[in-house]
């Protein structure tokens, strides 16, 4: 069987640890290649009502969002994640620990087995020395390595102590095993995919211009005194935000980021509607904000 | 307003107005340039350039207190 892999890319997802509960969010555009039908060329589509939050089940207390990878292969997020809710609800888990490194073993096999060819073919790639590597290979490697990376950030509480907890699952072709589950921490806010944009907000500089400086050869000092003169002047942030407040965060970031995109001369590879949901100690999975299926019929 | 202060504040605005001035003459970095380019031409934005956008999917923004290095150099 030929290996499927989607053609579609997945970008910002966000969290807020807060002590009352656990805030994921993200927008809803996939960027997504259609080949023409001869397969020579082709063009991007930013497509805007794709689903990148997920409850873990139903009624229960973890949720999920994702980027990276549009799927795994052939295999949905939505599956992948229902199959993973189908397990726990034969084995519970004992802490929210355990459903992080029992769902990025189930992602693992997923992973490992139905992107199996490109995944060869990226470690094939990476073992040939640089001599030897031309300069087609190494651009190869690259798609690959770009394509086959993303990540999870899987948060919830369990019912033994209640306790709001998150955990980043990063994937990358080079890792030979199950991701290892990370702790995000209490009271902090957590952002993947599009950073530039939530860096200029909050510190006044992007890594494109941080290194646009570092790169001209008028700045003497060091990488970090360039560093700390920006963080002098940064936007402090307050420690653990009450859940509204840290709602109202997580929904301002996404927001303020796709229309950042929007109206400049970036691409919109942000956009759609924001979907945010709550995790609170106290109570399972709910959704602040969720769009309908009958969202995309304009 | 007294004299000084309105003196200070107009000076403010002439800054910012040179500053507008400045940024609305600098052009677009080369690599933007070149995503526009190619995505005219191919309807495609190059793993690179959408990398360069996007930034690495394997590293995280920790909005917090002492933000490190690597979020801006990558390394």
């Amino acid at each position: 069987m030929d290996t499927i892999i989607q053609n579609e890319s997945m970008t910002i997802a966000a969290c807020y640890v807060s002590s009352e509960g656990v805030v994921l969010g993200a927008d809803s555009t996939s960027t997504m290649f259609v080949p023409t039908p001869d397969g020579q060329s082709g063009g991007n589509h930013h497509l805007n009502f794709a689903q990148k939050v997920f409850e873990i089940g139903n009624g229960g207390s973890l949720g999920i969002t994702m980027w990276g990878m549009g799927a795994v292969g052939d295999l949905s997020h939505r599956t992948l994640i229902a199959r993973y809710a189908d397990s726990i609800e034969q084995k519970p888990y004992l802490s929210v620990a355990e459903a992080a490194v029992q769902f990025a073993a189930t992602f693992w096999g997923e992973y490992s087995r139905r992107l199996q060819a490109p995944l060869a073919r990226f470690r094939e790639l990476r073992a040939k020395p640089a001599t030897e590597i031309t300069g087609e290979e190494q651009q190869e490697m690259y798609e690959w390595q770009h394509r086959l990376s993303g990540g999870f950030c899987l948060g919830g509480h369990s019912s033994s102590d209640r306790q709001a907890e998150s955990y980043e699952i990063i994937y990358r072709p080079d890792l030979t095993a199950a991701p290892v589950p990370l702790p995000l921490n209490t009271g902090s806010a957590y952002f993947w995919g599009c950073p530039n944009i939530i860096h200029r907000i909050l510190y006044g500089v992007d890594d494109d211009q941080f290194t646009s400086i570092l790169a001209s050869g008028k700045w003497t000092g060091t990488d970090q005194e360039l560093l700390d003169l920006f963080m002098a002047k940064r936007l402090a942030q307050p420690y653990d935000l009450p859940l509204r407040e840290a709602i109202d965060w997580v929904n301002t970031i996404i927001y303020a980021t796709i229309k950042a995109m929007k109206f400049s001369h970036y691409f919109p590879v942000c956009g759609g509607p924001i979907e945010i949901a709550l995790i609170s100690s106290d109570r399972p999975f709910r959704w602040v904000k969720h769009k309908s299926f009958d969202e995309a019929l304009l | 307003m007294s004299q000084p202060t309105v003196q200070i504040a107009m000076e403010a605005k002439l800054d910012i107005l040179t500053i507008q001035d400045r940024v609305g003459q600098t052009p677009p970095p080369k690599w933007i340039l070149r995503m526009q380019e190619q995505y005219v031409k191919t309807g495609t934005i190059s793993t690179q350039d959408l990398r360069q956008l996007l930034g690495d999917p394997t590293k995280r923004v920790e909005i917090g207190p002492k933000p490190s290095l690597a979020a801006f150099t990558g390394h």
